[in-house]
């Protein structure tokens, strides 16, 4: 094996996908400037927790594009607009719109991404969309993470997802993310970022977030669970 | 970049206690820098020894008061551009050397944050609302904070049972995340603690009206949204003190403010095709001269 094809085997993309054209020109002739910072923030610390981060935009976040990738992905992160939408199979599944730099946005259900991961493994998936860890949420499903809390010594592998629940402000989701990263940058375990980040101070006095996967995992990318008391 | 996070983690194998400042992040910029998305937020700062000393004391106190586990503790002082805020944190250990809980103090020594780490199992017949309330107004008390106000109890899944908050209210207004606020395990034990109180700005002596802040966000939305701005309906108009934002590009800045402003804050709820797109607008016009803050989105 030459040395760059030990590099790309043992390299483990996420990629950032971010909607900013719904709410920028042209669907939108103001900015909202916040989607871009939550977008750097996202792939800086992906970076920093040795994923190949690879943020996408405007045309560049495509339903096909993001399908495109997603077999590759070990980690995952999206902002967007999310709901649990009909799909043309007559049963609901959460889901958010791509960008595609146009004001009519395709639906990726979860359903799609799941048949074109087909149960392969997770790392680090972050949905920053509404409704994406309600109760009824099929989004871990597709990446193949369990609805299960590991905590302690328990390890249900190196996985964690997270997401809101019901209608969120992006104020508050700037808030979140960025003690979250804030955690997990600063090696404190998934779970434990996310409780931090549970704390912050939030406008909107319903705002909640969820989480499944391993709570001690350091969150960094590989096939195994790096952490300090998971057996 | 690896390493400075390793060193992080492993200061807490060692058992016994141990006070010092632990180097979280490699320094990149200098204290007083604003905040920039994607660099990281906190970093431990410089501190006397013997102000750790007493932020580790403090923290065993607290633990007792509240409940708290861990047999061993690290202090740090930590800047956070984001927030704003300058604070004592304290990381406790079980005897195994694992993090199970976080404590956070002001620098004048009031408690601003503490969490039992970890995760319990939804439970069949957990506590109800009043007796979440009332635990939580004896936890604030033990934690040596005055809750002012009337509580609201929420079931919150990310609180992990039940999340029991104090808004803070000044003149009549508001101040949006600032407060206190509870969470409690569905059996009613304590899981977290936040304490917020940022600074505000002078109350106005002279207010624009609700009807010229609701005009101004009006002409807020035509101008950013156009076509799609008559599928943008005013809702509600509050007096809130809030923290300017970039989400109009009022400040240029990738954090909040630090001095809150009271504020009308104007929302729009999207109809038609536009709700395919997002769910609502805010615009938050200053209270006391009319000129924009800032304002949210909900996707």
């Amino acid at each position: 094996m030459t040395g760059s094809a030990a590099t790309a085997m043992a390299a483990y993309p996420a990629s950032i996908d971010v909607n900013t054209t719904a709410f920028n020109p042209p669907c939108d002739d103001d900015a909202n400037a916040i989607a871009p910072k939550m977008q750097t923030a996202a792939k800086a610390e992906y970076g920093r927790l040795d994923y190949v981060a690879s943020a996408f935009t405007g045309a560049a976040f495509t339903r096909a594009a993001t399908l495109s990738r997603t077999p590759n992905d070990w980690g995952y992160y999206v902002h967007s607009h999310g709901d649990y939408y009909m799909n043309a199979d007559g049963r609901r599944y959460t889901g958010f719109r791509e960008d595609s730099g146009d004001c009519s946005q395709q639906v990726v259900f979860s359903k799609d991404i799941k048949a074109k991961r087909a149960g392969r493994q997770s790392n680090l998936v972050f949905i920053s969309t509404c409704h994406a860890a309600d109760p009824v949420t099929t989004m871990p499903d597709a990446f193949a993470i369990a609805k299960t809390k590991s905590t302690g010594s328990a390890n249900q592998g190196p996985e964690f997802y997270v997401g809101y629940l019901g209608l969120q402000w992006d104020s508050d989701e700037w808030t979140f993310e960025q003690r979250f990263w804030s955690g997990t940058g600063g090696g404190r375990a998934v779970g434990a970022a996310f409780d931090l980040a549970m704390l912050g101070a939030f406008k909107n006095p319903d705002f909640d977030a969820d989480w499944w996967g391993t709570y001690q995992w350091t969150g960094v990318a590989g096939l195994f669970t790096t952490c300090t008391s998971c057996m | 970049m690896r390493s400075s996070r390793t060193l992080f983690l492993r200061l807490g194998l060692a058992g016994g206690t141990i006070l010092g400042v632990v180097a979280a992040w490699p320094s990149t910029s200098q204290a007083g820098d604003p905040f920039v998305a994607g660099e990281p937020s906190t970093r431990v700062i410089a501190a006397p020894t013997d102000q750790l000393d007493r932020a580790a004391a403090h923290a065993r106190g607290l633990a007792a008061a509240l409940g708290l586990p861990g047999v061993s503790r690290q202090a740090a002082r930590v800047d956070d551009r984001f927030e704003h805020r300058t604070y004592d944190e304290v990381t406790a250990f079980d005897a195994a050397g694992r993090a199970v809980a976080i404590t956070r103090f002001d620098l004048d020594g009031t408690v601003a944050l503490a969490v039992t780490l970890g995760w319990r199992p939804v439970i069949a017949h957990g506590i109800d609302a009043p007796a979440a309330t009332r635990i939580a107004g004896g936890l604030v008390r033990a934690a040596g904070l005055v809750p002012s106000g009337t509580p609201v109890a929420r079931e919150s899944a990310g609180a992990g049972g039940w999340s029991i908050s104090w808004a803070r209210v000044v003149a009549g207004a508001v101040v949006r995340g600032d407060g206190i606020r509870i969470s409690l395990w569905p059996d009613g034990s304590f899981h977290g603690l936040t304490r917020t109180e940022r600074t505000l700005a002078a109350v106005p002596t002279m207010r624009i009206g609700r009807a010229q802040s609701v005009a101004t966000a009006r002409r807020v939305i035509d101008d950013a949204f156009r076509g799609a701005a008559p599928s943008l309906r005013s809702t509600a108009v509050d007096a809130a003190w809030v923290a300017a934002n970039d989400m109009f590009g009022a400040t240029g800045l990738d954090a909040a403010a630090e001095t809150l402003r009271l504020a009308w804050v104007v929302r729009f709820d999207a109809i038609g095709a536009l709700a395919e797109r997002l769910h609502a607008v805010e615009v938050w016009i200053d209270a006391a001269d009319g000129h924009l803050l800032g304002g949210d989105v909900a996707e």
